[in-house]
C-alpha cells in the first residue's frame, strides 16, 4: 500500500472523481438531494480536465444530454435520485436500443416522488432493471462502501464501453451522504477501457452495429466519421429495417450480449460461506450492517454467511444457486418492502427458509435487526 | 478459508444542535483531522429537509481497523449546542462516557445524566466566541480545540490543517485562533472509554 494515498472523501465526491479517473469528460444533470454534490464536484473539477458540466433544465434534458455526447465520442454521466431517475428512463430505453454508452447514477432516497429527500432507501433497484420500456439488457451496479464507491464507478464505465450499453449506477442517500476515509487504488491497479476517438478514412467502412459474439463494434464518434444510430429496429449499418425477423434477432442479440456474459459481468463479495448453515443476503449500505451481525454471530458460534452482490443486474443466480444448496435457510435484507427477494426465490430449493428483513423508516438496517431475524429463523428451523 | 475476525467497536461521537450552528462542518474537520491521524473514519450527519432550527447531527465513528457498521446507538462522547438535541440525544450517551455541553444554549443538563457519567464539561462556549473572538459563528472551532484537549487524541496542528481544507481561506487566522482557544478553556483530561479487563479470574494466575 506504499503508493496508494490514505484519502478522506464523501460518497458522492468519490462516485465524481471516480468518473473522471474513468475517463468521463461530460457531464449533464439536475441537482436533487441526496445526488447533488455528484454534480457540485463535476462542476468544480470537470473544467480542470477540459470536460464540460451543463446544468440542464430537467431530468429528461440531462439524460438525453450525456447519450448526445457519448455518441459525439466522449464518456459521459448523469446522477440523480429517484424522482429524476423515473424522468430518465425513456431515454435509458433508447440508449439501450442504439447501444449508446453512458452511466446513470442515481442516489436512492425514500420515495415514491419526494419522499423523504435526506434518508437512504434501496427502493429502486426493480426501477433500476425494469424501469425502461421493451425488453432491454441492462447492467446495474450497487457499491456499499466509499473505497468501492470509487473504485466501481470505473468498473460501470468500462463496462459500459466494452458491452455498448448505458450501466446504472445505485447508490443510497447513506453511502452518498457518508465521508469515509480509505486507500485510493492507485493508478496501475485500475484498469480503465478507452474510448476509440480516431477520425474513419474514406476508404473504411464503419458499421456501428456490426457485431462479434454478440457484442457490437465500439463507438466511434459522430462527426468524425458519417453513420447513422436509430431507435427503430435496424440492422448493422443502423438504418430502420421494418422486418420482424431482424425485430427478433436484434432483441435477443441485445438480451445475449449481456446474459452470456454474466459471469464477467457479476461482482460479488463472499463471507464465511463455506460452512455456513443461514445465509444473509444484503447489498449496498446493507451489507454493512451484515457484515457485523456475522461477524457477532459468528462470535457466538452460530454458522453464518454473506454474499453480498455489487453486481444487482443482471443477478448473479448461478453463483447464489450454488451457495444456496447446501442452506437451510437464507434472509434477504433491504431498505425497500421486498424486491431482490422475488429473484432469489426463485433459487429456492424446496425446504429452505426464505425470510425477508425489510425497513422503509430511512433508517439503515440495525445489526441488532439481523441477529433478531437470525435468532427467529433458528427457532424455525429448529421446531422439527 | 476466512476467519471470523474480532470485533472492535470503533470510537464514537455525535456532535448534535440545531440547523445553523456548524455541527456538520465541526463533525467533517474533526474527521478529517482523524484521518490525518490514521485512523479509519466514518463520518455521517442527519438533518432535516428546513435549513435552521431544525435538529441536526453529525456522528464520526474511527478504529485502528476498518469499520464495517456505519452507524452506533451509543456514543463515546456527546457533544451538545443546542437544548432540543439534550433532550433528544440524553439516552444516546454510553455508561461512562463524556459529555460536552454549550452553556449558552443548554440550561438544563437532565438528572438521568448523571447517573450515567461523571465527565461532564459544560462551558459557555458562544458567549466566550462571542467576547473573545467577536464572532459567535466560530463556537465550533472552540468546541473541536476543546474536544481535542479533553480527549488528548489530536495534534492541535491536525485539527488546523483540517480546518484549513474546509474553510475559506480569509477565515483560517480566526479559526485558528478559535481552535487555540479552545484547547486551552480546560486542563481537564478524561479517559474516554475504560479498557475493560481483558481476563478475568484474576489470582488463579
Amino acid at each position: 500500500m506504499a503508493n496508494r494515498k490514505f484519502v478522506f472523501m464523501q460518497g458522492d465526491e468519490a462516485c465524481a472523481l471516480g468518473a473522471i479517473k474513468a475517463g468521463c469528460r461530460f457531464f449533464a444533470a439536475y441537482p436533487i438531494t441526496p445526488a447533488s454534490e455528484i454534480a457540485e464536484t463535476m462542476a468544480r473539477e470537470l473544467p480542470k480536465y477540459d470536460g464540460a458540466f451543463i446544468q440542464m433544465e430537467d431530468e429528461i434534458a440531462s439524460a438525453a444530454a450525456i447519450v448526445g455526447a457519448s455518441i459525439a465520442g466522449v464518456k459521459s454521466m448523469t446522477a440523480t435520485s429517484g424522482p429524476g431517475f423515473s424522468l430518465m428512463q425513456e431515454v435509458i430505453g433508447f440508449a439501450s436500443m442504439a447501444e449508446i454508452p453512458c452511466v446513470f447514477v442515481d442516489v436512492q432516497r425514500v420515495g415514491p416522488s419526494t419522499g423523504l429527500p435526506t434518508k437512504p432507501s434501496q427502493g429502486d433497484v426493480m426501477q433500476a432493471r425494469w424501469g425502461t420500456h421493451g425488453d432491454h439488457p441492462i447492467i446495474v451496479l450497487y457499491p456499499s462502501t466509499v473505497e468501492e464507491v470509487y473504485r466501481h464507478i470505473i468498473t460501470a464505465f468500462n463496462l459500459s464501453e466494452r458491452f455498448r450499453t448505458p450501466v446504472i449506477f445505485l447508490m443510497d442517500e447513506l453511502l452518498g451522504h457518508m465521508r469515509e476515509s480509505f486507500y485510493l487504488p492507485s493508478d496501475d491497479e485500475l484498469e480503465i477501457i478507452p474510448r476509440m476517438n480516431d477520425d474513419i478514412s474514406d476508404e473504411e467502412i464503419y458499421h456501428p452495429f456490426g457485431t462479434e459474439m454478440e457484442i457490437p463494434n465500439p463507438l466511434r464518434a459522430m462527426g468524425k466519421s458519417k453513420f447513422h444510430i436509430s431507435g427503430l429496429i435496424h440492422d448493422e449499418t443502423g438504418f430502420p429495417v421494418g422486418t420482424s425477423d431482424i425485430a427478433s434477432k436484434l432483441l435477443k442479440r441485445l438480451e445475449n450480449k449481456i446474459k452470456l456474459h454474466t459471469d464477467e459481468i457479476s461482482i460479488y463479495e463472499e463471507y464465511l460461506v463455506d460452512d455456513m448453515e443461514i445465509l444473509l443476503i444484503a447489498y449496498g449500505s446493507v451489507a454493512r450492517s451484515a457484515l457485523r451481525a456475522l461477524r457477532i454471530a459468528r462470535n457466538d458460534g452460530i454458522k453464518v454467511g454473506l454474499f453480498k452482490p455489487i453486481t444487482i443486474w443482471p443477478f448473479p443466480s448461478n453463483r447464489l444457486r450454488k451457495l444456496m444448496k447446501n442452506v437451510d435457510a437464507v434472509i434477504v435484507a433491504e431498505m425497500n418492502l421486498g424486491q431482490i427477494i422475488k429473484e432469489v426465490a426463485l433459487l429456492r430449493h424446496p425446504g429452505l427458509k426464505l425470510e425477508p428483513l425489510n425497513r422503509v423508516d430511512g433508517e439503515l438496517i440495525t445489526p441488532e435487526d439481523f441477529l433478531e431475524a437470525i435468532a427467529n429463523i433458528r427457532l424455525k428451523l429448529n421446531e422439527f | 478459508m476466512q476467519t471470523v475476525e474480532q470485533i472492535t467497536e470503533p470510537y464514537s461521537i455525535r456532535i448534535a444542535g440545531i440547523g445553523g450552528q456548524g455541527n456538520i462542518l465541526m463533525g467533517i474537520t474533526l474527521a478529517r483531522a482523524l484521518t490525518l491521524e490514521k485512523k479509519w473514519v466514518v463520518q455521517t450527519q442527519s438533518y432535516s429537509a428546513q435549513v435552521r432550527g431544525g435538529i441536526s447531527y453529525s456522528d464520526i465513528l474511527f478504529s485502528n481497523y476498518p469499520i464495517d457498521y456505519p452507524r452506533t446507538q451509543q456514543y463515546d462522547i456527546l457533544y451538545i449546542m443546542h437544548q432540543k438535541s439534550m433532550e433528544a440525544f440524553k439516552e444516546n450517551l454510553r455508561v461512562n462516557g463524556i459529555l460536552i455541553v454549550d452553556q449558552t444554549y443548554v440550561s438544563n443538563i437532565p438528572r438521568m445524566i448523571f447517573a450515567v457519567t461523571r465527565k461532564i464539561v459544560s462551558l459557555p462556549i458562544t458567549e466566550l466566541a462571542r467576547e473573545k473572538l467577536n464572532n459567535p459563528v466560530v463556537a465550533n472551532m472552540i468546541g473541536l480545540g476543546l474536544l481535542a484537549k479533553i480527549t488528548g487524541w489530536l495534534e492541535l496542528e491536525n485539527l488546523k490543517k483540517a480546518m484549513r481544507e474546509y474553510v475559506k481561506k480569509g477565515h483560517h487566522e480566526l479559526n485558528e485562533k478559535a481552535i487555540e482557544l479552545g484547547f486551552s478553556l480546560t486542563s481537564k483530561k478524561f479517559r474516554v472509554r475504560d479498557e475493560r479487563l481483558k481476563y478475568v479470574g484474576r489470582g488463579f494466575e
